[in-house]
């Protein structure tokens, strides 16, 4: 396991281990003051108004702390000067902190946080599993982009794993390509009989072609056997 | 009719009229939904800049013969009003051109699966989100006539 040392700078009376933060936020018409909206938060159901309401700081859950520090130093100038914060820790943080702080990440959807504990992992050493773990880890953070990159890189790594190469196919950046064909007056009319009729037949699935109805249905799979087929037709919910 | 730069390069060769709507009943802003192909498929979809990937309504989906087994299994993302488990997969998208060529993008889709308690809550059959779908198409819009204009990206912009 590869690690990397770093020395905690030494911070004067500062406990080393504080207790988690909680930050209160003041919420007017629907803003809140602190990062992300409210309407990310539609299942709340609140009625927001003005009010004051402890919010929960994203990084409590997202940045789980590295064990007590089982190195370090005394700083004896500081001892002899009587400052309380005196020990000097030489935290270890190891690869698989990084990756355990990706975890913490994604199960809070901290993209933010995700994305720092990603940027500290040396990916060149990492094997494949890690790779893509850290795909799944990446989509349920919320951080796809990453996910993206993650697949690319791990699939140029280690081009014989056959589930690295179909992560990084998958979640590639789109291609696009043109696909010659007679222009498509119906589609027109079948615009046109949505914004017409659409109403009348709200939440149901119908069957167009070239602006004619060709049937109705609840679902999908009704219109489509009522039409006998699924070329030659819009088959859509109606909006 | 289709868009150029100055110097005469177009920058969309391609049109559709599109439907501007709300798509579903608890909404009242309109969305530009557009009318596209997957697989054998035309159904509609609807523009959402701010979202990801391509999403695709389950039962369409399994019209379209997917195997979750084939694709990256996602943990549960919030989509519309529920958070669902799902999968990616690699699927060719076309627009359909009313004006000029159909475009196709191959792109990434997320498809909920559903346990069996489980029922789709949306509206609509398909979501065209920016990442992993339009972020590589040039695209613009006309609210005078209700036209979206597309084209793809010189291969110098790639």
């Amino acid at each position: 396991m590869i690690a990397q040392t770093t020395t905690r700078p030494p911070r004067a009376a500062r406990p080393l281990w504080p207790a988690e933060e909680v930050t209160i936020g003041v919420v007017q018409s629907g803003v809140a003051s602190t990062s992300g909206s409210l309407h990310d938060w539609p299942w709340l159901g609140l009625d927001l108004g003005t009010a004051i309401w402890p919010v929960i700081a994203p990084k409590q859950k997202s940045e789980r702390r590295p064990s007590r520090p089982e190195a370090g130093h005394w700083n004896t100038d500081a001892l002899a000067a009587g400052v309380d914060s005196v020990f000097e820790p030489t935290v270890v943080v190891t690869e698989d902190d990084g990756m355990a702080r990706m975890e913490a990440a994604a199960e809070a959807g901290d993209e933010g946080a995700f994305l720092a504990a990603k940027d500290s992992v040396d990916w060149e050493t990492r094997p494949a599993e890690d790779f893509l773990r850290a795909v799944q880890l990446a989509l349920s953070a919320g951080a796809h982009m990453a996910a993206r990159n993650l697949a690319a890189q791990g699939a140029a790594r280690f081009p014989d794993r056959s589930r690295l190469a179909k992560y990084a196919r998958i979640l590639a950046p789109p291609r696009v390509f043109r696909a010659p064909a007679q222009p498509n007056a119906g589609i027109r009319a079948n615009r046109d009989w949505m914004m017409a009729h659409g109403a009348q037949y709200h939440g149901r699935w119908v069957a167009l072609r070239e602006g004619q109805l060709l049937a109705v249905g609840d679902s999908l799979d009704s219109v489509i056997a009522q039409v006998g087929k699924t070329s030659g037709a819009l088959f859509t919910k109606v909006y | 009719m289709l868009l150029q730069f100055t110097g005469g390069t177009l920058f969309a060769t391609d049109a559709a009229p599109y439907a501007y709507l709300p798509v579903t009943a608890r909404e009242s802003a309109p969305r530009v939904i557009l009318s596209i192909r997957l697989g054998e498929i035309e159904t509609s979809a609807f523009v959402d800049t701010g979202g990801v990937y391509l999403l695709c309504a389950p039962q369409l989906a399994y019209r379209l013969g997917l195997n979750p087994q084939d694709g990256i299994p996602v943990p549960p993302l919030q989509w519309g009003r529920g958070r669902f488990d799902g999968a990616l997969h690699r699927v060719n998208l076309t627009f359909i051109a009313a004006d000029g060529d159909d475009l196709s993008i191959e792109s990434t889709m997320f498809v909920p699966l559903l346990k069996a308690e489980e029922q789709w809550p949306e509206d609509f059959p398909c979501i065209l989100g920016m990442q992993g779908c339009l972020e590589r198409l040039r695209f613009a819009v006309d609210p005078s006539d209700d036209t979206f204009y597309f084209g793809e990206l010189a291969q110098a912009d790639y």
